[in-house]
């Protein structure tokens, strides 16, 4: 299958800061993606240069096959929804019949149930909407559009959690009736962690994972019990982070378990839990870029 | 071409923009009325004034606005530069073209109402619309598409070179005006500029107007085809 978007060894420098370094991905089509990360690590840039606002110092970029820069036909089913979108200064409606205009899959059905479920007044300027519903504005339109593909950068800036659920939930359900390649840049990981089928996690311009979010998941799990014990059994792995309180020993290995393993935990008296995407990720780009190793199907 | 229809349409959109030159121009026009109709006694007022200009003048900042707004609004949106560029003067040439026709109807009305009944111009400008009526759009429309274009101009250039962008180049631009001076001065050719403008009819001026246009057109296109936003 062709990926919807093929990201290859791409830099991008700006005078003297480099915000990508040599990136490489794919991003199979009708599935939704993370591209993850903390705050400057090159996430909006790399959108910006799969959606053609910027193009690369160096490397390639194809979405549908094709350099976007300039690139009618493949531009024209993309939609980027940023994180502080520049709005012409109109009503909530005028600013939708300007969105449909130029989205050729456009549902106005579904933009006029999105406006009702966030609540959205149409009559009123954007300028004088408050944050979270400017979010809510640029979300209506980056699902009405139906983009073969839609990115998000950040798209929940100012909406409370329950309209942060919404989001989810309409994603999901108009994904699963009309499947499309969707990129969900956030750092709120947790959040979407069930959303996500593949992540890229980014660190300092540098992919450090790309892989299919189950298999991250299993990439590294907690034990906790007495220190002596939890000493014993980590001696021979590596270690990512470790916490002692009083006697009691909590410590995030890297790798995969294997039954015998679980059942020496199990003698030892050890607990031993999954850990979160959120702390993964966190684990990934909290040291260097250049000792962070690989998981498992994933690939630098 | 079906993007630029497009692009073009989402302009429309916003009927604000096109409204409010208009709406300059009219307060202006009702207090220039106002004035001729309160001093209509006075000896050797002279009933012309400027205030058409302020149809142009607004189109210029309504322009850049427009732009510096829908610019990175459209490009989120999957249109491509180009195809906005060339909605944006669609849409531009349009407006130019409703400014001709309008502003020639109220010429006429003006001349045959012998200036509102109070022997004023406003819409009619000494020298520059003393032309046959045929030739009063071209007079009226061409430098709406300049006053548009140079909008555009100044926004593109601020989209693409940031604040700093637009102090070096009007910097460069005085510069180019400063060494253009002493250039003619040395050359000793000012009478000859002097003749060439006395020479100038309205419709060579408005040609002239129409090269400065294509020129800023040729120049944004220029600056936005690279224009991160």
């Amino acid at each position: 299958m062709t990926p919807a978007v093929r990201v290859d060894h791409v830099s991008r420098r700006y005078h003297g800061v480099t915000a990508v370094d040599e990136a490489s991905f794919a991003l199979e089509e009708g599935r939704i993606h993370g591209l993850l990360g903390r705050n400057g690590a090159g996430k909006t840039t790399l959108m910006r240069l799969v959606t053609g606002l910027d193009r690369p110092t160096s490397g390639s970029v194809e979405v549908f096959g094709s350099d976007p820069f300039e690139n009618e036909a493949v531009l024209r089913r993309t939609c980027f929804v940023k994180e502080s979108q520049t709005y012409p200064d109109l009503s909530v409606t005028r600013v939708l019949a300007s969105a449909r205009l130029l989205q050729p899959a456009w549902d106005e059905n579904l933009a006029r149930l999105l406006v009702a479920d966030f609540d959205l007044p149409l009559g009123r300027r954007v300028r004088k909407l408050s944050r979270g519903m400017r979010s809510a504005l640029g979300i209506v339109i980056g699902l009405a559009s139906r983009a073969p593909l839609t990115l998000f950068d950040e798209p929940y800036l100012g909406l409370d959690a329950p309209s942060r659920a919404l989001f989810y939930d309409r994603l999901l359900a108009d994904f699963a009736e009309h499947p499309r390649t969707v990129v969900l840049s956030t750092h709120l990981i947790d959040e979407v962690a069930n959303l996500l089928e593949r992540v890229v996690v980014v660190d300092h311009g540098r992919v450090v994972i790309d892989a299919e979010s189950d298999e991250v998941r299993g990439t590294a799990y907690t034990v906790v019990g007495p220190a002596g014990p939890v000493a014993e059994f980590v001696s021979r792995r590596e270690v990512v982070a470790r916490q002692d309180v009083g006697v009691y020993s909590s410590a995030t290995v890297r790798g995969r378990l294997d039954e015998p393993e679980r059942r020496h935990a199990d003698e030892l008296r050890l607990d031993l839990s999954p850990v979160s995407l959120q702390e993964l990720v966190a684990h990934a780009t909290h040291r260097g870029p250049d000792d962070t190793p690989t998981p498992e199907g994933g690939t630098r | 071409m079906s993007r630029a229809v497009a692009v073009a349409r989402v302009h429309a959109v916003d009927v604000s923009q096109a409204v409010w030159p208009w709406a300059i121009l009219a307060t202006s026009f009702l207090v220039n009325i106002t004035l001729w109709v309160a001093l209509r006694d006075v000896e050797g007022f002279q009933k012309t004034t400027g205030g058409l200009a302020s149809l142009y003048i607004t189109a210029v900042f309504v322009a850049a606005i427009a732009v510096s707004r829908q610019l990175p609004f459209m490009l989120g949106l999957g249109v491509t530069r180009v195809a906005f560029m060339g909605g944006s003067l669609l849409y531009a040439t349009a407006c130019a073209a409703v400014t001709g026709v309008v502003l020639t109807l109220l010429n006429l009305v003006e001349g045959a109402t012998g200036g509102f009944g109070q022997d004023g111009k406003f819409f009619r400008v000494p020298w520059l619309t003393d032309v046959p009526t045929y030739q009063l759009f071209a007079v009226y429309a061409v430098p709406m598409l300049l006053a548009i274009a140079l909008g555009v101009f100044l926004s593109g250039l601020y989209a693409r070179f940031g604040s700093t962008g637009m102090l070096v180049s009007s910097l460069v631009g005085m510069v180019v005006v400063t060494a253009a001076v002493l250039l003619v001065t040395a050359a000793r050719a000012w009478g000859g500029i002097g003749q060439w403008i006395l020479d100038l009819t309205p419709m060579t001026l408005t040609g002239w107007l129409f090269v400065a246009t294509v020129g800023l057109l040729g120049a944004t296109y220029l600056v936005l085809r690279r224009a991160s936003v």
